[in-house]
């Protein structure tokens, strides 16, 4: 198993430059990171616009509803594929190896992942945020206040934990596992709860999704919106849950990479 | 001398299959160490093992006196590789490579190392362009320059001039006698070019089917054979005295091109010509050649296939 004795900063730099030269010469990673959170907008946007126009003076904020959804859902999706793509690029470049018989360790590989994710994560909302005020004049930091950060944060290493689970898929099924990059994540969007009460899920649903931090974050995101504030308890048990699942699912990483170090890492692709 | 790597026992199976068998070998400082074997001898194997991208089922590797399981990254800054089976990010432009190289291998006055390695592989015209839209020889080129950016104390070389032209490669073999001469680098190297391994390595380690078969010097390995082949051109009307003289000496003839070509013990050639004499045998264009690594490698493949079957 690769050591994370000797932890430099100036190879996990090394690796963000990577990153971000592998983002700024490639159009679908950069279309990535800006095109799919505006089609959403867009179309969670005037769908919510119709709904709004039915149900004339309700006080449920449709347009708040489904475009902090659909912002916040994003930082999960985008935290989890920047993870799993981390890997799917390396393999599909066939450079695992070369970043791997280099001196970089898995934990400064993992590190660099994390902080590019992050980045982009913040750019990626701050974009959503500009075309929700262009499109809709919905202002999301005004909305969710200064609790955006935790539920952020939450929300964001949420994406990793599932990141980090498809990249051991990945590491153990190779390349032809690659399509789950894509498709775990939206296995666990109906459980999460993003754009209705948990409680509309069916009781033996309600208690698988009562699994998922995601679903206790977006209750306490409809909490605010509402204009209560959150339950601390809840998102308390959210960030509990998140931590473990992060550091379980980092473990089955890195037991995969042992695995596959046993096989010969020139064998992943 | 110094070791700069001393592998012991190196054991790695993959199930029923041993790939790599109780193979051990050591690497001097400053020393260029060839490592032959036949497709599937185990090389690769090996050379991942020692990259550390493989692990071993049994034994060790360490390098600078320090075991590579426990030290990986402080040996790996001093390491550095370049191989066929290793691509570099296809999206990246060739300026990003070697940016992104030369910081993940702490590089010490990186723009300036940049620089010298950009001016030694003449990759000044390929800067801006992608990896994916490289030559084959360009991408060596890139290769080689990858593995030389840390200037590092070992380098690994799995068939370093195979895609080269002519020219190239020997810029590359000028380059890599140079460092070692200058800066005491150690080389392991691989390629199925033997002219190349015997101009370059001080020493072989000849592997096959997973064990060390062989390991002196080029020079040293051939001369085991004992056998030399002669050249010569035979007029058709002398065919029948030549092959008798060929019987008694027990030389294996092959024809080509109008040459005759007799594989004989180096120590019955005096021997052979002086038979050639006595029964007037005329001799034109006659060139006497010492067996080479090539023999030998060719010789060491066929007994183990014999031995094998």
């Amino acid at each position: 198993m690769l050591s994370c004795r000797s932890f430099s900063w100036q190879r996990v730099g090394a690796m963000i430059v990577r990153l971000w030269y592998g983002t700024l010469r490639s159009f679908d990673r950069l279309t990535d990171s800006f095109y799919w959170v505006t089609i959403d907008l867009i179309l969670w946007g005037v769908t919510a616009g119709y709904v709004q126009q039915q149900l004339p003076g309700s006080e449920l904020n449709v347009y708040a509803l489904f475009v902090c959804g659909v912002i916040m859902w994003s930082v999960v999706y985008r935290g989890q594929i920047d993870i799993g793509m981390g890997l799917l690029e390396e393999l599909w470049n066939k450079n695992l190896v070369n970043i791997f018989a280099s001196p970089l360790t898995v934990p400064e590989w993992i590190t660099s992942l994390l902080i590019f994710g992050f980045l982009k994560n913040c750019v990626a909302v701050a974009f959503g945020s500009l075309v929700a005020w262009l499109l809709y004049d919905f202002f999301l930091f005004p909305t969710l206040g200064w609790y955006l950060i935790p539920l952020f944060f939450i929300l964001l290493m949420n994406g990793w934990w599932i990141g980090f689970l498809v990249q051991s898929v990945i590491l153990r099924a190779t390349t032809r596992a690659q399509a789950f990059a894509w498709t775990f994540v939206w296995l666990l969007a109906p459980l999460s709860a993003i754009y209705f009460p948990l409680a509309t899920l069916p009781p033996s649903i309600q208690l698988v999704a009562k699994a998922m931090p995601t679903s206790y974050v977006f209750e306490e995101m409809r909490s605010i919106m509402r204009g209560s504030p959150p339950n601390w308890n809840s998102l308390g048990f959210a960030a509990f849950l998140t931590v473990m699942y992060v550091a379980i699912s980092v473990w089955l990483m890195r037991r995969a990479f042992a695995k596959v170090l046993n096989a010969g890492l020139v064998k992943v692709y | 001398m110094n070791r700069s790597i001393v592998v012991r026992n190196l054991t790695k199976t993959f199930g029923e299959f041993t790939a790599v068998n109780n193979v051990s070998l050591s690497l001097g400082s400053g020393e260029i160490l060839g490592l032959l074997g036949p497709n599937g001898a185990g090389k690769t194997t090996t050379f991942q093992m020692l990259l550390g991208i493989l692990t071993p089922t049994s034994g060790s590797i360490e390098y600078f006196g320090k075991q590579l399981s426990t030290h990986r990254s402080e040996i790996l800054e001093r390491v550095n590789f370049s191989s066929t089976y290793t691509n570099l990010p296809w999206n990246l432009k060739v300026s990003d490579t070697l940016a992104f190289i030369s910081r993940l291998y702490r590089t010490q006055n990186r723009a300036k190392r940049l620089a010298e390695i950009i001016e030694t592989f003449r990759l000044t015209p390929l800067l801006s362009k992608r990896v994916i839209s490289l030559s084959a020889g360009e991408l060596t080129r890139l290769n080689l320059a990858k593995a030389f950016i840390n200037d590092p104390e070992i380098v690994l070389l799995d068939e370093p001039t195979a895609s080269l032209d002519p020219e190239s490669a020997h810029m590359i073999r000028e380059y890599i006698l140079l460092r070692r001469k200058e800066l005491g680098m150690s080389v392991l190297f691989t390629s199925h070019n033997m002219s190349e391994v015997e101009t370059m390595c001080d020493r072989v380690v000849f592997i096959h089917r997973g064990g060390v078969v062989a390991d002196d010097t080029p020079v040293n390995l051939a001369r085991t054979l004992d056998r030399c082949n002669v050249s010569l051109i035979v007029p058709p009307e002398h065919n029948r005295s030549f092959s008798e003289c060929c019987a008694i000496f027990d030389s294996e003839i092959s024809v080509q091109d109008g040459y005759s070509t007799l594989s004989v013990r180096e120590s019955v050639v005096s021997d052979l010509l002086a038979e050639f004499g006595k029964r007037e045998v005329p001799l034109h264009g006659i060139t006497i050649t010492r067996a080479t690594l090539e023999d030998y490698f060719l010789s060491q493949a066929q007994a183990s296939e014999v031995a094998h079957a």
